[in-house]
């Protein structure tokens, strides 16, 4: 069964690293550090980097009078907080009650909420590698429900040292975020194939949403969990 | 006593990560909490786990006393300065 769904806004952030000569879509933001000045001081310091990486793109697309729910993903989520919260336990040292609260999968778009004033619902989720696949499936679910419009954010920093293998995903913070709409914008067609999946997509990060969207490719392919998805570009 | 106000708002700024704040910007006397320098209560419980780690003071979160203790850096200092004798 194809699903049908647009995507009418799209917006990223990624870590400028040396290396990178890679040609980048045009709606990709390249610097150190993300943007995210519009936040008052006392509410970003409980930002850290992959909580700015977020919100820096959030805010550029959360329309001004606009109460979007939101549909947040991200495979590691906030690791650095948790593994503190390790090594304090580890040390027989009292933990840190900040990085308690802010370790959860949701706490950053808690603090998001405070800085827009959101009561829209917030879904959060930790979907492997390719989270493009079922965040698309919620926020169709969510259109389903009754919204006309889910602003979607999906992002990762590397892994902390004590966790990186060589295969180990992302390789710099990015994150990515876009508007899903019933039918205004990009309209697109989700649906599962019985294809095999391919090797050389295993390093393939939610960012190739913004190329895909970007370029003139009908179709998409997104390995999830062993599946096959399919997200093909509708031609009136 | 002056020198204890200094490190204890050190120790606020680097413990709650309090961004482009210098202890000169915080008054001694002023409230540390909502009105004053905006504190909020996940800040209230990191300030006790950091005086519990750098000067060995068990507070209860539950004790009116303990309102009177966060009230501000000087009756902060206070504290650490009974603790000590």
């Amino acid at each position: 069964m194809a699903i049908a769904l647009a995507i009418s806004e799209w917006s990223g952030w990624q870590a400028a690293v040396e290396d990178n000569h890679s040609e980048l879509p045009e709606a990709l933001t390249v610097s150190e550090a993300p943007d995210v000045a519009v936040i008052p001081p006392m509410l970003r310091r409980r930002l850290n980097l992959l909580g700015r990486a977020c919100a820096s793109q959030v805010l550029r697309l959360m329309p001004k009078e606009g109460n979007l729910p939101i549909v947040y993903c991200s495979q590691h989520g906030d690791i650095e907080r948790t593994l503190k919260i390790l090594d304090e336990l580890v040390a027989g040292e009292p933990v840190s009650p900040m990085h308690f609260s802010l370790a959860v999968h949701n706490a950053i778009c808690g603090v998001l909420s405070i800085q827009i004033g959101l009561n829209a619902n917030i879904s959060t989720i930790a979907a492997g590698q390719q989270g493009l696949v079922p965040v698309l499936l919620e926020a169709a679910g969510i259109l389903q429900g009754g919204a006309e419009r889910v602003l979607c954010v999906l992002c990762d920093v590397p892994l902390p040292e004590i966790y990186q293998s060589p295969d180990s995903l992302p390789p710099m913070p990015y994150s990515v975020c876009f508007v899903v709409a019933r039918s205004e914008g990009i309209r697109l067609s989700l649906e599962q194939t019985d294809r095999d999946c391919d090797r050389s997509r295993a390093d393939q990060l939610p960012t190739c949403l913004m190329d895909f969207l970007a370029s003139d490719s009908t179709e998409l392919a997104l390995d999830h969990n062993g599946l096959v998805w399919t997200l093909a570009r509708i031609n009136d | 006593m002056e020198a204890l106000e200094l490190e204890l708002k050190q120790l606020i700024i680097d413990t709650l990560e309090l961004e482009d704040i210098t202890p000169d910007d915080i008054d001694s006397t002023e409230p540390l909490f909502n009105e004053g320098l905006g504190l909020d209560s996940i800040d209230a419980l990191e300030l006790g786990v950091a005086l519990q780690k750098r000067y060995a003071i068990k507070l209860n979160a539950e004790a009116e006393e303990t309102r009177q203790h966060f009230a501000s850096v000087r009756n902060l200092a206070l504290l650490v300065q009974s603790q000590r004798q």
